[in-house]
């Protein structure tokens, strides 16, 4: 499991990559919640190299986009391949965290 | 009757498996490692000729059975497992799940309220819902005494959880 994290003038950007299951969630989770919620800027995550994903991965993300909008900012996915967009739309829980096609929907929907 | 040879080396995780009849039967130690040897050994027991689509949701069932078994159903540490079973049917892919820990039934929670709010939504108990989404058909049962399982795990006749769940190929 990857973590990376990046920078543009207007938000942040987190990388993910590998597999999102019980054991990839444990490793990044709190560097992942942290790395977010700190400093309150609204993030794009970057699920483009992330192969597989589970209901622990979904607590993971609701949890820290929950604790983000506490600090007014706003939590948007996008790149999944059609296996990890199917679990995720499948789960619904694009409705509150949503996904984008692409970085530059993406960016679009932090504008919005 | 004894655990059987195994026909891939054992893990953390993986106790032992081998193909009974045209099943696949694994037993799984109490580790999170055994989701991950146990999902490599179900692939290359399946083959290559399933979708992306059906192999990813089989393998998301899969996860969710066993960790929902690790996180709930056993105390943390070793001599417990869970014995597996993966089939090819007409027009599905048939997955068994036996373990000896506390009797619960997964299908009897109820459907988490639909995602309306971050400030509303249910961050657990997210995980047996998709497994009902991505499959045809579930099951679950309280074996009295699983022949199944005693044969394979020589824990004695204890009662098993039984979940049985089909996703379509």
């Amino acid at each position: 499991m990857q973590i990376s994290f990046g920078e543009t003038e207007e938000f942040k950007k987190v990388t993910l990559g590998g597999r999102l299951d019980s054991i990839g969630v444990g490793k990044i989770e709190a560097q992942f919640s942290a790395g977010v919620v700190a400093g309150g800027r609204s993030t794009m995550v970057d699920l483009t190299e992330v192969d597989f994903l589970a209901s622990l991965a979904v607590r993971m993300l609701i949890s820290t986009a929950r604790s983000l909008s506490t600090k007014g900012g706003k939590l948007v996915m996008f790149g999944a391949n059609p296996e990890v967009t199917d679990t995720i739309e499948t789960m619904g829980f694009d409705d509150i965290v949503p996904l984008a096609l692409s970085e530059h929907e993406a960016l679009a929907l932090l504008r919005s | 009757m004894n655990p059987p040879a195994a026909d891939s080396p054992a893990g953390d995780g993986l106790r032992s498996s081998e193909v009974v009849g045209d099943d696949l039967v694994m037993v799984l130690n109490n580790s999170l490692a055994s989701i991950e040897e146990g999902r490599l050994r179900m692939a290359r027991y399946l083959g290559s000729d399933l979708t992306p689509r059906v192999v990813n949701r089989l393998e998301v069932v899969f996860e969710e059975l066993i960790s929902n078994v690790l996180r709930h159903g056993f105390d943390p540490g070793p001599g417990r497992s869970i014995l597996v079973a993966v089939g090819r049917r007409p027009g599905e892919i048939q997955l068994t799940v036996e373990d000896d820990g506390r009797p619960f039934n997964p299908f009897d929670l109820a459907e988490p309220p639909p995602f309306e709010s971050l400030e509303t939504a249910q961050v657990g108990g997210l995980g047996v819902p998709v497994v009902r989404r991505f499959s045809t058909r579930t099951a679950y049962d309280r074996a009295p005494a699983s022949n199944l399982w005693d044969a394979y795990v020589s824990h004695g006749a204890r009662p098993a959880n039984r979940v049985t769940v089909a996703i379509a190929a």
